[in-house]
């Protein structure tokens, strides 16, 4: 345990460090709060606003989470396609890497337009942003880069399904939640950024009329909330990594 | 018992493998040497039907690789272990009898018994050294009981002493009981490995390979280290060193 703690001090000493630095910058500053607002202030607002704040939260949430398992189980099977056809893979991956150059910010007002201002048209800028990171790695996990390990299953005449479940789906699981962890992050800055284009609920929406109507506290509160929800979905998905990945710890 | 025939391999349009022509007798060690690249890994992938030679025939057991492949008769040996870093030593060691479909727990603990790796049963490859990782893969190869088994250098990662220790094992794995019969084909890098194991040693020359040199070792077995300081086997290494120098000179020239 002291050790843990050890791990999370220097991090929480940084933090200290950097509040307190702007705390003291914005109280001997004379710029007014909607343009440099103190921590303690953003802070204040987070409590006093807390309800209406977790309503639009959830609703982002709800968005991020089902545009994440979408576009990971979508992924996942395109993945095991690409692998067992090449051609497919051929054809298809020009289209894919083009929808991933093309900015999101750019396409988002046409998925709007397409499919309405509701959760639809978010969901799918969030499919979008998470199915390639996805993608590219767990192709790279299927694919069994060690030709040893081929030639051991076809040595033994291993047939197609066993040399996928007993080589290439294990072996895909390194390199599978990693990708979870970054289309997690990527999943909740779609869903923001689809609110940012056009909603009129979440925590996009909140930021949105709090920029306009110069409240930086609140808007700083509901962003401050939204990064705390990534950070611990990211963790959670560590912790389930480093629980099924236990081959990968040091020993 | 293994027939190569005027096997020829090119790999596009490099000639790799030109016109081997070999025989290898049923329960005898035999040793491939050679330069680097000069397509031993190639000769070995070939017997286990892994890959076609360009022309020429190989016969195994008067069958084709391919359908000796199917009747599961080669346990292979790798460089490195290859061992599934998610499954433990036992498991490890079962899959080939999972992937046969007869998973048999006494069989898999009667090989993990002659591998000497009893107590480490639960270990994750992770937890061992690469001299116990390879005792695994030794045991993974034989579980099935192949006829034939293939050795891909499989102590070329291992430190001089693990290596010599290993060798030893070899032979004593060898000499049990239910593998008396078994054909050992064997890739490596060295020199005195290969004549303190083998029955025979092919030797292959620079690419387009040929097989330069057939060497009989008749050192009587078993084999244990003292042997290593007879004159015979001290011979036969010179012999050996000298053959794979020359293609060095060619080179260097």
């Amino acid at each position: 345990m002291s050790s843990r703690f050890k791990e999370y001090l220097s991090p929480f000493i940084f933090f200290l460090i950097i509040f307190g630095l702007w705390e003291f910058l914005a109280i001997n500053t004379s710029l007014p709060t909607f343009l440099f607002p103190k921590p303690t202030g953003i802070i204040a607002e987070l409590f006093r606003r807390f309800p209406y704040l977790i309503e639009h939260l959830l609703i982002t949430l709800r968005i991020a989470l089902l545009g994440y398992i979408i576009a990971n189980v979508l992924s996942f099977l395109t993945a095991i396609i690409f692998v067992h056809f090449k051609k497919v893979e051929r054809i298809l991956y020009p289209y894919i890497i083009a929808l991933k150059i093309a900015p999101i910010l750019a396409l988002s007002p046409f998925i709007v337009l397409l499919f309405g201002i509701g959760v639809v048209s978010k969901i799918i800028i969030v499919i979008i942003v998470c199915f390639f990171p996805f993608l590219v790695n767990v192709v790279s996990g299927l694919q069994i880069t060690d030709q040893a390990k081929l030639d051991l299953f076809h040595s033994l005449s291993a047939s197609k399904s066993q040399i996928f479940f007993k080589l290439r789906l294990p072996n895909s699981l390194s390199y599978i939640f990693p990708a979870l962890k970054l289309t997690s992050t990527l999943a909740i800055t779609g869903a923001f950024v689809g609110e940012f284009i056009a909603s009129n609920k979440g925590i996009g929406y909140v930021v949105l009329i709090a920029t306009r109507t110069l409240k930086t506290e609140t808007a700083l509160a509901a962003i401050t909330l939204i990064v705390v929800t990534g950070i611990m979905l990211f963790t959670l998905i560590d912790l389930l990594e480093k629980k099924i990945l236990f081959w990968q710890k040091p020993n | 018992m293994i027939e190569f025939k005027n096997v020829t391999k090119k790999f596009e349009s490099l000639l790799v493998l030109d016109e081997i022509n070999f025989s290898i007798e049923k329960g005898s060690f035999v040793s491939i040497v050679g330069p680097s690249g000069c397509g031993k890994t190639t000769t070995l992938r070939m017997i286990a039907g892994l890959s076609n030679p360009t022309s020429g025939d190989i016969l195994i057991c008067q069958k084709s690789p391919k359908e000796m492949l199917k009747e599961r008769s080669f346990g292979f040996v790798f460089q490195d272990s290859t061992l599934l870093e998610w499954r433990n030593v036992r498991d490890n060691i079962a899959l080939p009898l999972e992937i046969f479909g007869k998973v048999n727990n006494e069989r898999v603990q009667k090989f993990i018994n002659i591998v000497g790796l009893n107590g480490f049963e639960n270990y994750y490859p992770n937890q061992l050294s690469g001299g116990m990782q390879q005792r695994v893969a030794i045991a993974r190869a034989l579980i099935l009981e192949p006829p034939i088994l293939l050795m891909d250098e499989p102590f070329g990662s291992l430190d001089e002493i693990t290596r010599n220790q290993m060798n030893s094992e070899l032979m004593r794995i060898w000499n049990d009981d239910s593998m008396s019969s078994t054909t050992i084909v064997f890739v490596t890098h060295s020199i005195s490995e290969a004549v303190f194991l083998s029955d025979k040693v092919l030797v292959m020359s620079q690419i387009p390979a040929k097989i330069k040199e057939k060497i009989e070792i008749n050192i009587e077995r078993p084999r244990i280290e003292e042997i290593k300081s007879s004159k015979e086997y001290l011979g036969k290494v010179t012999r050996l060193k000298n053959l794979l120098s020359e293609d060095l000179h060619e080179l260097q020239i």
